[in-house]
């Protein structure tokens, strides 16, 4: 016992700062990034996403990737917004839906539209290779249309995804730089009003995720995601294979495989996308193990990382930093969390031996309070500048939620490994909830079986 | 227009390469081994905190201090205004485990290839030494705190400022060790290629 509590308060102290380090230096970076580009914090807070298209410069020409599988609570709105481009067309992929998704995209998407129809049993075989079949249409129209693939860009949509006004105009000039392989945007939860989930997960794809997002821009390393993921069509035909693996995240490892490949990958503070955020806790759960999986599996290509010697030194430690964070962070926490609660309630005596009054007491329990609160603080102060109609009881709230949230992340990493244990793959299709003024639907939890295991 | 072809290398510098990738795995090992050591004697680097500690202590205001033992644990006793204080060093008030890390850290970075060993050897030293400053500096400012603010001074000083002292210390050093690893050495076929074009 006498070993135990050192050993293992120096591994908390070591996680903690690692953990520290990692958050401060990407929330710095992007923050300076975004000083860098005389943009504020506050940049697209009240952004509108109705005209993706407005004022943009038609430098490229970009197919977009819509996967969907019995959406149609939202696939009209979807490919309504995307209609009105002139050098764009939408590829809604249909993975042999039950419901009236293709029908409402023939009618909602004008002649810029194609419905792709996957049957059973070829479909639902997962997102990855739903895009790849639209990627060998998407290439098929390329060629007849005369097109150059370094002049073609692939955007991946979710089928409740909308771009922010003038996205293109934002993120087209982006891709003038011949370097640039890809380019994720910001994502902004657009029913984050509705409870304290959906308000959490816009706290974190709007507040945490996106200026650290900035912050990679500093080593080209920014990630991306499966909404308003944008890449170079000559990026993607030099891969090795299919761009979209059959893993979970199928984004994520897009990412590494064109990092690995030399493109430098890309966001933008001018644009965002805005998607549904799960409202049930069950579901978020769902998504959230999957998501930990698919980030967990994709750990395994650090290997390929480390290896590549074109890779610059920083771009090597922030990917693998990244890839670590589940391994390295979370599920160590889960026990060290209680470990460090545990010495702090039965060595409380010591912890607080200067308490000898009510004053010291409210003093002690104040700068304890700044000391193991900073990260909430500072990402309170960061959502309340990033919009400000949150309001600063939702900030506060949101700043300090991570205390109970932070179960939800462990239940989520641990439930993934377990999943990869046992070699379970299957993945559970995040349901929408209709929208008013879209069609009506009765949401429910698609399941299905990849085909293919997790592997790269 | 010049054009380079891929060099393939001689034997000779084959060989070397394969020696100094040799000489780099072993300098790692030796170095995680060196982090596994500070864990194993940390009793003997409190030992050594103590002495130390002792002297800046003198040095700069006791008007005596010896490192010595305190019930088995190494301790700095000085005196102050006609007072005889002593300040154990327990394990987790050591920086020993801390510093060990550090270097198991740093040696097992020796070990890859493409990091420039010159850069993990600095970025080691500067990022264990600076804990192992960091803890002296404490160890000197809580001996000031109790003998001139007493024991309620002490515990103010020793749990919060303590804690916060010893957190953001960790936090510079990995810090600065990850600020300086990174760094790489130009490619030598880069400069070759300047050369050709010149």
């Amino acid at each position: 016992m006498d070993l135990l509590f050192p050993v293992l308060n120096t591994i908390a102290g070591v996680v903690i700062s690692l953990s520290l380090v990692y958050f401060l230096a990407a929330m710095g970076a992007g923050m300076h990034e975004l000083r860098k580009n005389k943009t504020k914090l506050g940049v697209q807070g009240d952004a509108r996403y109705e005209q993706p298209f407005l004022d943009e410069p038609e430098t490229f020409d970009v197919y977009f990737l819509v996967p969907c599988l019995n959406e149609e609570a939202v696939i009209g709105a979807t490919v309504g917004a995307l209609a009105p481009g002139r050098r764009s067309t939408t590829i809604v992929i249909d993975d042999a839906s039950d419901d009236r998704t293709a029908e409402v995209a023939r009618e909602q998407g004008g002649p810029n539209t194609i419905v792709l129809s996957r049957q059973l049993p070829n479909a639902r075989t997962g997102k990855g290779e739903a895009l790849n079949d639209a990627y060998l249409l998407v290439r098929r129209l390329v060629e007849e249309r005369g097109q150059d693939p370094a002049r073609v860009l692939i955007c991946v949509m979710d089928a409740d995804g909308r771009l922010s006004d003038g996205a293109l105009s934002h993120v087209l000039p982006i891709f003038e730089d011949p370097k640039v392989g890809g380019l994720q945007l910001a994502v902004r939860i657009r029913n984050r009003n509705t409870n304290f989930l959906t308000r959490f997960q816009d706290f974190q794809f709007w507040s945490m995720s996106a200026i650290t997002q900035f912050g990679r821009r500093k080593t080209g390393t920014v990630s991306l995601g499966g909404n308003g993921q944008f890449t170079r069509m000559s990026a993607l035909e030099g891969l090795d294979g299919m761009p979209w693996s059959a893993s979970l995240t199928e984004d994520l490892d897009l990412a590494i495989s064109l990092l690995i490949k030399g493109w430098t990958l890309e966001t933008t503070p001018a644009a965002s996308v805005d998607q549904q955020g799960v409202e049930s806790l069950r579901r978020l759960i769902v998504q959230r193990r999957r998501w930990y999986q698919g980030h967990m599996t994709a750990g395994k290509r650090i290997v390929d990382i480390w290896k590549n010697p074109d890779l610059s030194n920083a771009r090597m430690f922030e990917m693998s930093a990244y890839l670590s964070v589940p391994w390295l962070f979370d599920l160590p926490w889960s026990i060290l969390w209680h470990w460090l609660l545990f010495t702090f309630i039965v060595r409380a005596d010591s912890v607080f031996s200067y308490v000898d009054g009510p004053l010291s007491l409210v003093v002690g329990l104040l700068a304890w309070y700044v000391l193991t609160f900073a990260p909430s603080i500072l990402t309170t102060v960061v959502y309340l500048r990033r919009d400000r109609r949150v309001g600063l009881g939702w900030a506060i709230l949101m700043g300090h939620a991570f205390l109970v949230m932070n179960y939800l992340s462990f239940a989520c990493a641990w439930g993934a490994l377990l999943r990869m244990i046992q070699g379970r793959t299957g993945w559970d299709k995040t349901a929408r909830s209709a929208e008013p003024g879209g069609a009506t639907a009765s949401p429910s939890t698609t399941s299905a079986a990849a085909s293919a295991p997790a592997s790269h | 227009m010049s054009t380079i072809a891929p060099a393939t290398p001689a034997p000779s510098r084959r060989a070397a390469r394969r020696l100094l990738t040799a000489a780099r795995i072993l300098l790692g090992l030796a170095v995680v081994a060196l982090g596994i050591l500070f864990l194993v004697v940390e009793y003997s680097a409190r030992l050594l905190e103590a002495q130390v500690g002792a002297w800046l202590v003198d040095t700069l205001f006791a008007t005596n201090a010896l490192p010595s033992l305190s019930a088995g644990t190494p301790a700095v006793v000085f005196g102050v205004h006609d007072t005889f204080l002593a300040l154990r060093i327990t394990i987790e008030c050591s920086i020993a485990l801390y510093a060990g890390s550090i270097v198991i850290f740093g040696g097992l970075l020796m070990m890859l290839p493409r990091l420039r060993t010159v850069r993990v050897v600095v970025a080691t030293a500067l990022g264990a030494g600076l804990m192992i400053l960091l803890n002296q500096v404490r160890i000197v400012g809580l001996a000031w705190v109790l003998s001139e603010y007493g024991r309620d001074g002490f515990e103010w000083a020793h749990s919060l400022g303590g804690s916060f002292l010893m957190t953001a210390g960790l936090v510079v050093s990995l810090g600065v060790f990850l600020g300086i690893v990174p760094r790489r050495r130009p490619r030598r076929r880069f400069r070759s290629t300047r050369t050709a074009v010149r």
